[in-house]
C-alpha cells in the first residue's frame, strides 16, 4: 500500500456527525411503511403462495381441457389413419347390379349361371324378342342392357363359385 | 411439470398404440420384394367363332393380389370384361365377356389381362379354369385356355401353369 493510497482509509473520522445526519435523512425511503401494512402484505403474499403450491390455479384448466381436447382430435386422426393406411379398399369402376336369386339368372336352364346366360339374354334383346317379365333383375319395368349386366354380374360374382 | 408430462404421456400412448401396427405393416412391406407384372390370358377356339368366354384364374401358390384387369386385343373382347371387384386386391378372380357382334375372333386369341402385384421373390403358379366358352347362339364351343407372364405378350416358356376345363 502506498502513502497516496493511506489517505483514503481513514475517510470516517472526517465526516462531521451533522453531516453524517444529514446523508442518512437523504437516504431513507420517504416516510416509513407502518407495522400493521407490512404486515398485512406479508400475510396477503403469504396466502397467495400456499393457494399457488395446493389449489388448483385456473391457468392450469384450460391447457388441460385443451390437452383432453388434443388427445381426442389424436385418437380420432390415428384411427382414421389406421384404418385408411392398413385396410386399404379396393375401387372399383363397376356398379354390382343388386344380387340376383341364382335360379332366376338361369336364362338356358342349364343349372347354373354363367356368361352364356348374359349372352342369351342380350340376343333375345336384341332380337327384340318378346321379353319375360321374369328377366327384370333390376325391377325397373324393363327388360336392358341393365339386366344382361347383372347376369354377367352374378356370373363372375368371387361368392357364388365357379 | 409433471402436469406436462402426464398430459404428454396420455397423448404419446394412444398415438403409439395406433402407429406401432402401422409402422410395423410398413416395415414387412419394405422388407418383402413387390413387383407388378402382367398375365395374358389366351384362349382358342379352333375354327369356330367365340362369342362368349368365363374363366377363374387364381394363385396356386405364391403371394399375389390382382391389381387390374384389361381387355383382350380382338375388338370383339377389346373393352373390360366383367369381374367381381372385390376380386382386385385378391388372388382370385372370375372373369367373363361376351360380344353379340358378327365380327368375332377364331383361332388363339388374347382375351384378357390380369395385372398382378406380386409380393416375394418367388414366381407364382396359377390356376386358370375354363369355365365356359360359347359361339354366338350361346351353346357352348371346345376351347383352349393358356396364359402368359411377363411383358412379353409371345410365348413363354416360364411361365407355369394348372389347366383344366369344367364340363
Amino acid at each position: 500500500m502506498t502513502e497516496h493510497d493511506k489517505q483514503f482509509d481513514n475517510v470516517e473520522p472526517h465526516v462531521s456527525p451533522r453531516f453524517r445526519k444529514d446523508l442518512r435523512v437523504l437516504c431513507e425511503p420517504p416516510g416509513a411503511v407502518p407495522q400493521q401494512v407490512d404486515k398485512t402484505i406479508t400475510d396477503l403474499a403469504k396466502a397467495c403462495l400456499r393457494e399457488r403450491k395446493h389449489g388448483t390455479p385456473r391457468r392450469l384448466i384450460v391447457p388441460m381441457r385443451w390437452a383432453a381436447v388434443a388427445a381426442a382430435a389424436v385418437i380420432v386422426l390415428g384411427a382414421t389413419l389406421y384404418t385408411t393406411v392398413t385396410h386399404d379398399t379396393p375401387h372399383s369402376a363397376f356398379r354390382i347390379p343388386q344380387s340376383i336369386a341364382p335360379g332366376r339368372a338361369d336364362i338356358d336352364s342349364n343349372g347354373r349361371v354363367d356368361i352364356l346366360d348374359a349372352l342369351r339374354l342380350a340376343r333375345h334383346i336384341e332380337s327384340r324378342g318378346q321379353a319375360q317379365m321374369q328377366w327384370d333383375f333390376n325391377g325397373d319395368g324393363l327388360v336392358d342392357r341393365k339386366d344382361v349386366d347383372a347376369v354377367a354380374f352374378a356370373a363372375v360374382r368371387l361368392d357364388k363359385g365357379v | 411439470m409433471k402436469r406436462v408430462l402426464t398430459f404428454s404421456l396420455i397423448i404419446a400412448c394412444p398415438v403409439l398404440l395406433l402407429l406401432a401396427p402401422a409402422a410395423t405393416h410398413a416395415s414387412k412391406r419394405i422388407e418383402q420384394k413387390v413387383r407388378f407384372a402382367p398375365v395374358h390370358v389366351y384362349l382358342d377356339s379352333g375354327s369356330k367363332p367365340l362369342a362368349a368366354y368365363q374363366f377363374e384364374l387364381k394363385a396356386a401358390s405364391g403371394q399375389i393380389k390382382i391389381v387390374g384387369v384389361e381387355g383382350g386385343e380382338h375388338p370383339a373382347f377389346k373393352e373390360a370384361p366383367y369381374y367381381d371387384p372385390a376380386a382386385l386386391m385378391n388372388d382370385r378372380i372370375i372373369i367373363a365377356a361376351f360380344n353379340t357382334g358378327d365380327n368375332l375372333p377364331t383361332g388363339r386369341t388374347r382375351v384378357a389381362t390380369i395385372h398382378l402385384q406380386i409380393l416375394g421373390d418367388a414366381e407364382p403358379e396359377y390356376q386358370l379354369t375354363l369355365v365356359t366358352a360359347g359361339d354366338s347362339n350361346g351353346d357352348r364351343v371346345p376351347a383352349e385356355l393358356n396364359l402368359q407372364t411377363g411383358e412379353n405378350k409371345c410365348e413363354s416358356s416360364s411361365s407355369r401353369l394348372s389347366l383344366s376345363y369344367c364340363s
